[in-house]
């Protein structure tokens, strides 16, 4: 059967391939995935393993995903955990090119890659649904959590609870996670 | 349309070339027009309020339950001391779905979103009623919009006639409670746990549709609709707190071309 399931990881695209029988489920290892950053550097999740990895979906079209960036809510959290978590944004956008992921790294001085998946191959086996729409991978390479980054879909209240910043700091302190699945809000992921 | 793609990714460009450019998030033309009407006759014990929604060809706003993406459009009510507000009254929406099997629901056109206002009694001087409208609009892109509304109510006045037929013609279109007399079907509910079947019988149906909101904390696994059977499963998302409100579902179908929808409660069992 394992055999069965490594041959089932077939290269999809040029520049993007995940293990097509992975489906990604709480608490059970998370999708493979090797996609390009905006230089056309391949960027693999198995290159991370042991480390607590972030998944961003992004897509800088959309209002929802301004709006975060205007307020800094990913960059403060990435600075936040810097050493400790990896962070990586993904665009599933289909017409989303490398040169539009770059411009959006220099216009807020990103300090994580947005890597490119027009295809829409590893959103669709994360099950991304909008932007933002978020996941957490744990040490031992299992989804800790998926939905939000946080309860406030109006952008309007005072005080909001970023759930990506509540399991990051149960993750590091080897707590479990005590909201792993929340709604996700946002436009749409832009699939082809 | 290929050129207009190249326009906006350029314009995407120069914009990223200099400062944070908040333009960018502006639509670049009105795409929802709001007005806020009613149906105001001398003497009546209550009156309805609407907002009414003229959306751009080919974009769409959103139900109160968006689907997988999106945002509720919403209202905040400001009447008078003493003026009571309803909850708010939404139309049965439509059904969208995008690339990826990305559910939506919401409205297309246009859709007036209804309150009934309940004055204070004896009430005798012109008062204001204002609303707070915020929508998301979305085609291939989506732009957030909002409009501060008011309306001057006299209670020696009427309001214009057509404002009372438009807001009686979406009345309409609200999904009645199941329990209403006035709903043509008999409806039957068998719950397990998160697990629902609806039966609907004594009618004729046609193009029978669920359209489901499910409470905060819940998630949709199953929503199928096989003749006059629905089959709903929610999935409760691990570690939130089980919310009292119900989830409801919207059953809509036609009937000698006659549109219905009824509004179905769901709990917990």
């Amino acid at each position: 059967m394992y055999r069965m399931i490594v041959a089932a990881c077939v290269m999809l695209m040029a520049n993007a391939f995940v293990c097509a029988q992975d489906k990604a489920e709480l608490g059970k290892p998370a999708p493979q995935f090797t996609l390009n950053d905006s230089s056309g550097k391949a960027v693999s999740l198995s290159d991370f393993s042991g480390k607590v990895v972030v998944l961003e979906w992004v897509n800088p079209q959309c209002p929802f995903v301004q709006r975060h960036y205007q307020t800094g809510t990913m960059k403060t959290l990435a600075d936040k955990y810097n050493g400790k978590v990896v962070w990586l944004a993904v665009n599933t956008t289909s017409s989303a090119t490398p040169a539009d992921n770059a411009a959006w790294i220099s216009q807020y001085a990103l300090p994580y890659p947005i890597l490119s998946d027009t295809g829409g191959t590893v959103a669709k086996a994360y099950g991304a649904k909008t932007t933002p729409h978020m996941f957490i991978i744990d040490q031992q390479g299992k989804l800790a959590y998926r939905g939000g980054i946080d309860d406030d879909p109006q952008g309007n209240k005072a005080d909001r609870t970023n759930y990506v910043e509540k399991a990051l700091d149960q993750l590091l302190a080897g707590q479990t996670v005590t909201q792993p699945e929340t709604r996700s809000y946002g436009c749409s992921v832009k699939y082809k | 349309m290929k050129f207009l793609v190249s326009f906006v990714v350029l314009l995407g460009l120069c914009a990223a070339a200099g400062a944070p450019a908040p333009a960018r998030a502006q639509a670049p033309r009105n795409l929802v027009k709001a007005e806020l009407k009613s149906d105001l006759r001398p003497g009546a014990q209550s009156f309805l309020v609407g907002v009414h929604l003229q959306i751009e060809p080919s974009w769409h706003i959103y139900w109160k339950y968006p689907g997988d993406a999106g945002m509720a459009t919403s209202v905040k009510w400001k009447l008078p001391d003493g003026f009571a507000v309803s909850e708010l009254m939404w139309p049965t929406p439509i059904g969208f779905e995008q690339a990826g099997q990305i559910q939506g629901f919401g409205y297309e056109d246009e859709v007036v979103l209804l309150a009934r206002v309940t004055p204070l009694p004896g009430w005798a001087k012109p008062a204001m009623i204002e609303a707070e409208v915020r929508w998301l609009a979305c085609e291939t892109t989506c732009v957030p919009g909002k409009a501060s509304l008011q309306l001057q109510v006299d209670p020696a006045g009427a309001a214009d006639p057509a404002d009372g037929e438009l807001l009686a013609q979406w009345l309409a279109r609200v999904p009645i409670p199941a329990d209403s007399p006035e709903n043509p079907a008999k409806v039957r509910v068998t719950t397990m746990g998160l697990d629902y079947r609806i039966e609907l019988s004594g009618i004729g149906a046609e193009h029978v549709q669920c359209l489901l909101a499910p409470a905060d904390g819940l998630s949709i696994v199953n929503n199928e609709v096989a003749g006059l059977k629905v089959h709903i499963v929610l999935h409760a998302m691990e570690g939130s707190k089980p919310s009292n409100q119900p989830s409801e579902a919207v059953i809509a179908w036609t009937e000698s071309g006659k549109p219905h929808a009824v509004s179905v409660q769901l709990g917990r069992q």
